[in-house]
């Protein structure tokens, strides 16, 4: 179906200039109300489609309820077979009678156009949103302040660049630095409040958010998550997102007559173009790169040019339409239903969130967490609370948990044919590998390798490897010649099958491309088996086309929605406090392996840094003035000898340089003050 | 499973020619006089690099069986020096030397050794790498290897006289291999070819540069003084679409292999084939997955086996697995259609077994029939204008598994373009059809024959219209032209007159009309949509969405519907969403805070999204256990990449994503 569809959008795409030139000139004429206008548009345009697309999926029915029908047939038969084993991913195609999507078709259609004028427009809110806002509204009353508003243009990196921000750093220092290069102490909080205070006070919060959605020529498009099987209800997923404001765009706006009728003509003759071109392909007929994942972030250029938004809605309101015929209460066995359902594509996904995201710079409140008692929990406090809390749905986590644990077989069968297991979706799959591990490979070599953690290496992989798993005596110390050690060796013959299980494999350190390269040699070998797990969402862009190859993978939804405990620890979270300690060993650690001079040196920087801890103004120690001091000190003789021990330092992370804005090099030691000082005075005692 | 084999043999096959071609090239490559510069020969691979590391590989193979034991194979992710390209290159080509010197049999993975891991490697091969410490790997080490090896060679008794006779130029050139030349250091490209060159009095070296964009991409990456060292030679590899067109004759469609891909797993497989990647080996391993799961999730793949063992098979059939075979939707739309007598007997095991075993073998001379049809088609169709069944053999087939092709339009317009060829071509177009089905062996190449004899037997003069029949008609004309009172009915006595002679055809249009309704019939016949037989489940996979979740992963829409559904996952009730924006505060912490900061901007502020994070799931808990429960949650959105924390506000993070996801 995704395919007739995306033909059909092609072609009331190019069928509906006309319309749209139309509806041009008349957002011109009345400016004010063309959101509404659009909207309105649509719910001709819907009505047309609704009843177009109910009586093309009737014929089909039988037919999914045959194929159905089948597929319950091959399970029941396949559960008693000795070969084979339950397999809750494989076919548990929702059982439905073939008598109740027609039913819930007549239904539908009904309820369509019953709702088609009332609906529309006015927008339906769960009650939990309408409570968060009368609740935001009190905490905002709370704190009422009139603090300005101005956001400047954020850095957002694209979404291409898988990388965070603490990813490159090397594992000894990293932490420290890591923890030192967000200046969330409370001073900047201040600073940040008084310089905003000079600015004109801006419109109150849900105003100014309302004003900027509207000012979008048409209402967002569906949410993807629009096409949940909830059949009548679907008129509401369209409705705009924001509740805010609603109420001045809801009032309905006449359409012209004349206008309406013309548009609802040559709708009607766009789609019975449409019924004769698209043939009745079977909906899993789809292009496999539509619902690979790369798509997904080729899908804003695409929709770029597909410049009629509006038909491009109506046409995923079709599908929606015809995903929805199968009822969800039927559906059994977990993961069936959605694993079923990889058509909740990123389609919807339209280039022009992008840039509306990107044009307007949403306000935001000025707010800090300073207004908490404690700002940010401390690691282990947070820890604390979190386990003295139940998990909610623990049975169910636990059912998902078991569901994969059937699959256990499936995998190593895969495993031993020379594919390699991927292991994708949302949740912790840590205890998944580990259950693997410790029910089927306790017997045989395996290594694990976690790749979550912010200090692997690829070194230190291939030397554990080499060291431990597969008792090379002396391995060599170059990368290159340690692959090729471990080629050979598993070459050899007799030599063991490697399991390799890596957790996250696109972990922060994992994502180097050195990694990825080891890892993609490794899999190759006919005596390794990789099983891996992956989390990041732009995880599919660590690989190209040759390492893909490589890897070879066979990738498997492994949701389990478990927290992620484990893998968050390492990272300097937001709303947690940096345990000092690790920033500071790193820096000791470092520290002693220095020159006196080069001791010197730093501490003279630390110390100015220090000082001038309160200084606002201060972005660095100049590079002529820490010269000049350093002279004096008698540390070097030469700017050349110090800019030699600046390098040392650069490369372990100590300093930080930056060109200020009259370019002059300015040094910072990326710590914050608290911390320096700690170490200068632990350095006065030793 | 033979298959791996099979794709082995045919991989084998396909570089056959150019190999052969570059292999004599290359023979020939130490006569060139020494001023005419390195010879290259330039092998443009295409973009399919998966299938790279198994050409490459057959190649060296070859090169050192064929041409010379100096073989050296290098690679971009290992020569990211010039110290290190030229130790690689001089430790391969030396160290491949050495062994075939030593008359050992020669293996793909001779080692490679570096000064620095030699302890370990005396310990693993000591026999080999004790000879090669001696020399550092160096051009003039490799130049005194070489003249020594060469003296080795020149006295007798080594290797067998045939073998030497072949290689018979008594200076064996060095091939140094470079596998995808694009992704070299440009600098250390030009340098290492300005050395060799340098050494190329001394050192028969000749080069392989693997190219996969273009050949113009040599001189790109080489400036103009370089690229003069070299004399480039070109040569096309296969295209990788023959290759595929080859493999799914060979080893797809071939009548030893009893499994079969159905249309809709055949269509995926070609469509991640030529729009994803063009690798014929990810075809391969696309190709086995199917299998495998065949024979794992299907229970009917009992009966997928070869003819001789299908009696051993059925014997073996448990009862539960004979109600499943019976249960197969394609044998009770087949006993459905049965008289109910029939039908109750075959309920017996035995006698249904019986019916198995007789009905099994069918699958298979079915599929032979089909091909043989299809074949025939599609030679057919060959010239006809407009492609109508696609320009390769495998569109067609894919269409035959898809749909009941003789009631497709394109079946349709085949035989009205048919029915209007001319005696020649519809000659030629037979001779073609009798072409592609004559190795088959089947009743239809008799008929095609018969056909044929029949067209050209045709008596060549047009039937003579008898004289009397001619003025008899003439009168007629005048007859009608007289009775004409006005230019209307005129027009219409000339038109229906035009029309009565069209429709008195000769003869051999009658003829060519009579042979397309036989060939029809017979096509008819033969092509029979798969899904209709009987037991197909047993050889046919066709489980497409299980292949496209197993082989086009996407991990991205996964998380995103757990995290804007998850009641989808957990099949919990206290999550069902009315509407997908809607949040609800059963729903898991994470998925709860996703939903709130779709609603944000770019940048989100901490502090109002946690509020709004307890608005949502009310005051259950103390402000602590909330701010923790946020905290984490937020440590996990960063984690998946959906935020990252930002300088430009206090206490903000900006979103990575956009839109509704």
């Amino acid at each position: 179906m995704n395919s007739a569809g995306r033909r059909t959008r092609k072609d009331s795409g190019s069928g509906d200039n006309s319309s749209r030139t139309m509806r041009t000139r008349q957002d011109s004429t009345i400016k004010d109300i063309n959101g509404v206008l659009s909207v309105r548009f649509l719910d001709d345009a819907d009505a047309l489609e609704k009843i177009c697309c109910i009586s093309k999926t009737a014929p089909k029915m039988s037919r999914v309820g045959e194929l159905l029908r089948n597929s319950q047939h091959l399970i029941s038969h396949r559960a008693g077979t000795p070969m084979s084993v339950a397999d809750p991913d494989s076919e548990s195609e929702p059982e439905s009678p073939p008598a109740q999507p027609n039913a819930a078709l007549t239904e539908l259609n009904s309820a369509q156009l019953e709702v088609e004028d009332t609906v529309r427009g006015t927008a339906v809110f769960g009650f939990q949103r309408c409570h968060r806002r009368s609740h935001l509204r009190r905490v905002a009353e709370e704190f009422a302040q009139k603090s300005p508003v101005k956001t400047a243009a954020a850095d957002i990196k694209s979404p291409g660049t898988p990388r965070r921000g603490c990813s490159g750093l090397p594992a000894s220092i990293g932490s420290g630095r890591r923890g030192g290069r967000r200046p969330v102490s409370r001073t900047v909080d201040d600073r940040a409040r008084s310089r905003s205070r000079s600015r004109s006070p801006p419109p109150a919060r849900s105003r100014s958010r309302s004003k900027s959605r509207s000012r979008s020529r048409s209402p967002p498009p569906p949410q993807r998550n629009g096409r949940t099987p909830s059949t009548p209800k679907s008129a509401a997923g369209r409705t705009p997102q924001t509740p805010r404001g609603r109420a001045s765009a809801a009032l309905p706006a006449k359409t012209p007559q004349t206008v309406r009728r013309k548009v609802k003509l040559r709708l009607s003759k766009l789609k019975q173009e449409d019924i004769a071109v698209s043939d009745d392909d079977d909906d899993s007929d789809v292009s496999p790169l539509e619902d690979s994942s790369e798509d997904e972030y080729k899908a804003p250029m695409e929709e770029e040019e597909d410049d009629d938004e509006e038909s491009d809605e109506e046409d995923e309101e079709e599908e929606e339409e015809q995903t929805s015929t199968v009822p969800p209460a039927a559906v059994r066995g977990r993961g069936g239903a959605p694993r079923r359902r990889p058509e909740l594509e990123p389609a919807a996904v339209s280039a022009e969130d992008y840039f509306s995201l990107h044009s307007a710079g949403g306000p935001t409140s000025n707010h800090t967490l300073s207004r908490l008692s404690e700002p940010r929990l401390s690691g282990a406090a947070l820890r604390a609370l979190l386990d003295a809390r139940p998990t909610d749905h623990a049975a169910e986590r636990a059912a998902l948990l078991t569901d994969l644990e059937i699959m256990f077989p499936h995998w190593l069968a895969a495993v031993s044919h020379g594919f390699n297991i991927l292991l994708h979706g949302l949740g912790s799959k840590r205890d998944v590998l580990e259950r693997l591990r410790r029910q089927h490979l306790r017997e045989r070599l395996h290594m694990v390798v976690s790749g979550y953690h912010p200090s692997v290496t690829p070194r230190q992989l291939l030397l554990t490897l080499l060291e431990e798993a597969l008792d090379v005596p002396a391995p060599p110390s170059k990368l290159e010649a340690q692959l090729e050690a471990v080629e050979r060796r598993l070459a050899a013959p007799g030599a063991p099958a490697l399991f390799l299980l890596v957790h996250s494999i696109d972990g922060p350190m994992m994502r180097a491309e050195k990694m990825q390269y080891v890892l993609a040699r490794l899999a190759q070998l006919p005596r390794v088996h990789l099983l891996a797990s992956a989390d990041h969402i732009n995880s599919p862009l660590v690989w190209d086309q040759h390492k893909l190859a490589q890897f070879n993978f066979l990738w498997f939804d492994a949701t389990t929605l478990l927290p992620y405990t484990e893998e968050t620890s390492y990272e300097n979270s937001l709303l947690v406090r940096q345990t000092a300690d690790l920033a500071l060993s790193s820096l000791r650690h470092v520290f002693k392996s220095l020159t006196p001079n080069a001791r010197g040196i730093f501490i003279l920087l630390a110390k100015n840094q220090v000082e001038r801890a309160s200084d606002k103004t201060f972005d660095g120690m100049p590079l002529s003035e820490l010269y000049q001091r350093c002279r004096d000190a008698f540390l070097v003789s030469s700017q050349v000898a110090l800019r030699a021990q600046l390098t040392e330092f650069r490369d372990h992370k100590l300093i930080r340089t930056r060109q200020s804005h009259d370019g002059v090099e300015q040094l910072t030691v990326p710590l914050e003050a608290a911390l320096i000082s700690e170490f200068l005075a632990s350095c006065e005692d030793s | 499973m033979a298959t791996s084999s099979l794709t082995k043999d045919f991989q084998e096959e396909m570089f056959n020619t150019v190999f052969h071609e570059m292999i004599e090239y290359l023979q020939g490559s130490v006569d060139i006089e020494e001023d005419a510069g390195i010879p290259t020969a330039t092998l443009i691979t295409g973009v399919n690099m998966p299938d790279h590391t198994g050409v490459f590989r057959s190649l060296a193979e070859r090169l050192r069986a064929q041409v010379t034991a100096h073989v050296a194979v290098l690679e971009a992710a290992s020569c990211a020096t010039v110290q290190a390209t030229v130790r690689a290159m001089v430790r391969q080509l030396t160290a491949a030397g050495e062994v075939t010197a030593a008359g050992e049999p020669l293996s793909p993975d001779v080692p490679v050794v570096d000064e620095d891991d030699e302890d370990d490697c005396l310990l693993d091969v000591p026999d080999q790498t004790s000879r090669q410490r001696r020399a550092p790997a160096t051009m003039p080490a490799l130049v005194a290897h070489y003249e020594a090896a060469q003296e080795t060679v020149a006295s007798p008794k080594k290797g067998s006289p045939r073998k030497r006779a072949r290689t018979v130029p008594q200076r064996r050139p060095l091939v140094v291999v470079w596998r995808d030349l694009e992704a070299f250091q440009p600098r250390v490209l030009q340098d290492l070819v300005l050395i060799c060159s340098q050494y190329r009095t001394k050192l028969p070296i000749s080069f392989v540069f693997g190219v996969s964009t273009c050949a113009s991409a040599v001189h790109r990456l080489l400036p103009q003084h370089v690229s003069a060292r070299l004399s480039l030679h070109k040569f096309h590899s296969q295209l990788a679409t023959h290759c595929l067109a080859e493999m799914i004759d060979k080893v797809l469609l071939s009548p030893s292999m009893p499994f079969r891909l159905g249309g809709r797993a055949l269509r995926l497989l070609l469509d991640i084939f030529l729009y994803h990647d063009f690798s014929v080996n990810n075809f391969i391993s696309a190709y086995k997955f199917c299998m495998l799961s065949h024979f794992l999730w299907s229970p009917a793949s009992a009966l997928c086996c070869e003819p001789h063992q299908l009696e051993e098979r059925v014997e073996e059939l448990t009862g539960a697995q004979v109600a499943g075979l019976r249960a197969l939707p394609s044998v009770r739309a087949y006993l459905d259609d049965l008289e109910q007598e029939e039908r109750h007997t075959l309920q017996h095991d035995g006698v249904f077994k019986e019916w198995v075993l007789h009905m099994a073998p069918k699958l298979h001379s079915k599929h032979e029939e089909l091909l043989v049809g299809l074949r025939c088609l599609f030679a057919l169709t060959k010239r006809l204008p407009g492609a109508l069944l696609g320009k390769q053999f495998r569109e067609a087939y894919n269409l035959a598994l898809l749909h009941a092709l003789p009631e497709r339009d394109e079946y349709k317009r085949t035989f009205q373009l048919l029915s209007m060829l001319s005696r020649q071509e519809l000659t030629a177009t037979l001779e073609h059809a009798l072409e592609a089905v004559s190795g088959s062996g089947s009743a239809l190449s008799t008929v095609l024959r018969t056909q044929l004899d029949r067209v050209r037997a045709l008596d060549d003069r047009p039937t003579p219209v008898s004289e009397e029949e001619s003025s008899q008609q003439r009168r007629l004309v005048a007859d009608t032209l007289k009775q004409a009172t006005s230019r209307q009915s005129l027009r219409e006595s000339l038109q229906s007159m035009g029309a009565a002679r069209n429709a008195r055809l000769n003869p051999y249009e009658t003829l060519r009309s009579a042979l397309l309704d036989e060939l029809d019939e017979h096509l008819r016949g033969l092509i029979v949509q798969p899904s209709k037989w009987p037991f197909n489940e047993c050889v046919v996979f066709d489980d497409v969405s299980l292949v496209r979740r197993r082989l086009v992963g996407a991990p991205r829409s996964s998380v995103q519907t757990a995290l804007a559904d998850p009641a989808k996952y957990l099949q919990c009730t206290c999550c069902q969403l009315g509407d997908a924006a809607s949040i609800r505060p059963t729903m898991p912490d994470l998925c709860i805070v996703y939903k709130l900061h779709l609603e944000c901007g770019r940048l989100i502020n901490l502090f109002d999204w946690m509020q709004a994070f307890r608005a949502v799931v009310g005051a259950s808990d103390d402000d602590q256990t909330i701010q923790a429960r946020f905290a984490h949650c937020v440590a996990e959105l960063q984690f998946l990449g959906f935020i990252k924390s930002t300088q430009r506000k206090t206490d903000h993070v900006a979103r990575l994503t956009w839109g509704s996801c």
